[in-house]
């Protein structure tokens, strides 16, 4: 990877299935479901859909194309590319959220993601054979995380599938964007819609189990409860689910297009790569998880599961569920390999703006880019394994998923909107587009995104964030623990920022253009 | 399942079936 010879990806359909796969996650399968069967069922997929259109779309489109653009002046992290879009040198301080928030993501998703490879491991291994209760699951899964006893309490094993998940993670991105992130999305993404379809056609045809028919179950979810959308909190959750679904917000997606060619149809990639995404969504997500448990469970008590949270849908009720069926073993290791896929391609469009801050700001070889992260990320770890029966994860997670996003979001639009202005921005866009996108978009992203986002960031501030801010239900044992995740997380982004301050007063690398309308007149401040 | 149930469904996923196709085949067509 030099300034000379930039990376790329080397087809059209790698770069739409890294996107793809960067939003297709765990949340697909786990979170989607619970979110629509708790928030109205059908009618739920009225205010999912109206967010698609008004804030998933403009934004996914707003981040392909500030990408391109920051790709085309030799920037792909958020600190380079908005300094060289507005030519502004405290822009590079707003980018640092597009290093920052995926780089806490990535610390606590790949624990995560190691235990979907370690249940898939004990799944075909036969270790939940007998556990019939869910209650007894969750002692295995807690076992297995060292916080109690159970089936899974094998001492080592927990850190065996985290230094594999590890390996895995830190070699694709080592390998490079189209040798390794295009590689194992090409494929990846065709074996996890495989899985999916197959876990599908499974759950679709289950007869004569269970307390209740694939129908009861199907209706549970889809079954509309349209008094729920008076419901403002049904609103809220249908945008955060589409926010969340469509990995926007992070920047990953932004460093991602920023390795497309000047001349490429983002327009139509970038509705691809979502349309892909709803389809493992709605149509596969969907169809799996939450009919499955009403079919082995019955309504209340899946309520009580979606209630739980995703994890107690994922981890606890379908081990239980899949080993009831013909081949349990073989399903559940396909039900946790699908998870487990879902979270490797986007972990790793969580590292590459890191990845790439480290390589186009400081000079760093791919090599020692990928080192560096890597200590950084096992340093972090040692707090996130060890006190995660306190809630330091918990903690990460909402402020990252539930604030941090919504933020980043905001500060793209205004970027796009105002900074770089929207007529570059929509330009910019819908060059080499072969779709022509409607102009409603244009007035959507200027005017109804901002004020959106606007909303869902003070709603959830006044919702949740404060609460949470003054510890409201934590346990006083756990208290410290918290406290000590908020100021780890503090710190980070205190280093972060003095790296983006660093980075922009040394000699900067050359770029492979010109860097920018603005920057040329400030370039001499700048540096 | 109840009609409404159906409903929701179908439409659903005729939208999503429907914004797939269109993507893949213009990507397809445009080669």
């Amino acid at each position: 990877m030099t300034a000379s010879t930039p990376e790329r990806w080397a087809t059209k359909a790698g770069v739409i299935l890294a996107v793809a796969g960067s939003a297709v996650g765990l949340g697909n399968f786990l979170r989607f479901p619970t979110q629509a069967a708790l928030y109205g069922g059908g009618a739920f997929m009225v205010p999912y859909f109206c967010a698609f259109l008004l804030l998933g779309m403009p934004l996914m489109w707003c981040e392909w194309a500030l990408g391109r653009r920051g790709g085309s002046l030799g920037r792909h992290s958020l600190p380079g590319i908005y300094l060289a879009l507005t030519g502004r040198r405290w822009a590079r301080y707003l980018g640092v959220l597009g290093i920052y928030i995926p780089f806490v993501i990535l610390v606590y998703y790949t624990y995560i993601q190691s235990w979907t490879l370690g249940f898939s491991v004990f799944s075909i291994l036969g270790r939940f054979r007998g556990v019939a209760e869910r209650e007894a699951m969750e002692a295995a899964l807690l076992g297995y995380l060292g916080i109690g006893e159970g089936p899974l309490s094998v001492p080592g094993w927990g850190l065996l599938f985290l230094g594999i998940t590890l390996a895995l993670n830190f070699w694709v991105i080592y390998r490079g964007v189209s040798a390794g992130i295009e590689r194992l999305s090409r494929i990846a993404m065709p074996l996890l819609f495989v899985m999916a379809i197959v876990l599908m056609v499974r759950v679709l045809t289950l007869r004569g189990v269970g307390v209740a028919t694939v129908g009861q179950g199907l209706d549970f979810l889809w079954r509309p409860d349209f008094g729920k959308l008076r419901d403002a909190s049904v609103w809220l959750a249908a945008a955060g689910q589409i926010f969340f679904t469509l990995s926007l917000g992070l920047g990953a997606i932004i460093t991602y297009s920023s390795y497309v060619r000047p001349d490429e149809d983002i327009a139509l990639k970038g509705l691809t790569s979502a349309s892909l995404n709803e389809f493992c969504e709605v149509i596969l997500g969907a169809s799996i998880a939450i009919p499955a448990a009403v079919v082995f469970f019955g309504a209340v008590e899946t309520t009580a599961i979606a209630q739980g949270g995703s994890f107690n849908l994922g981890f606890m009720a379908m081990p239980v569920i899949l080993q009831q069926m013909p081949l349990g073993g073989l399903l559940g290791l396909v039900w946790f390999l699908l998870l487990f896929f879902a979270g490797v391609t986007s972990s790793v469009s969580l590292m590459q703006p890191m990845v790439a801050f480290l390589h186009d700001e400081f000079g760093w070889s791919r090599r020692r880019a990928t080192v560096g992260l890597f200590g950084m990320t096992a340093a972090y770890l040692a707090p996130v394994v060890l006190l995660n029966k306190y809630g330091f994860l918990d903690e990460m997670d909402f402020w990252a998923c539930n604030m941090f996003l919504v933020l980043g979001a905001l500060v793209e639009v205004i970027v796009f909107v105002f900074l770089l202005g929207i007529e570059r921005g929509w330009e910019e866009l819908t060059r080499g587009a072969s779709i022509r996108l409607p102009v409603l978009f244009r007035y959507t992203l200027q005017y109804v995104t901002p004020l959106y986002l606007l909303i869902l960031l003070v709603s959830w501030t006044w919702q949740q964030a404060l609460p949470k801010l003054w510890l409201e239900g934590v346990d006083p044992v756990a208290r410290p623990v918290v406290i000590a995740s908020r100021l780890l997380m503090l710190v980070v982004l205190a280093a972060m920022l003095l790296a983006v301050r660093t980075a922009f007063r040394r000699p900067q690398p050359p770029t492979t253009h010109s860097l920018g309308p603005h920057l040329e007149e400030d370039e001499e401040h700048v540096r | 399942m109840s009609v409404e149930a159906v409903v929701m469904m179908g439409l659903s996923w005729a939208a999503i079936f429907a914004l797939t196709a269109f993507c893949l085949t213009r990507l397809v067509t445009r080669r």
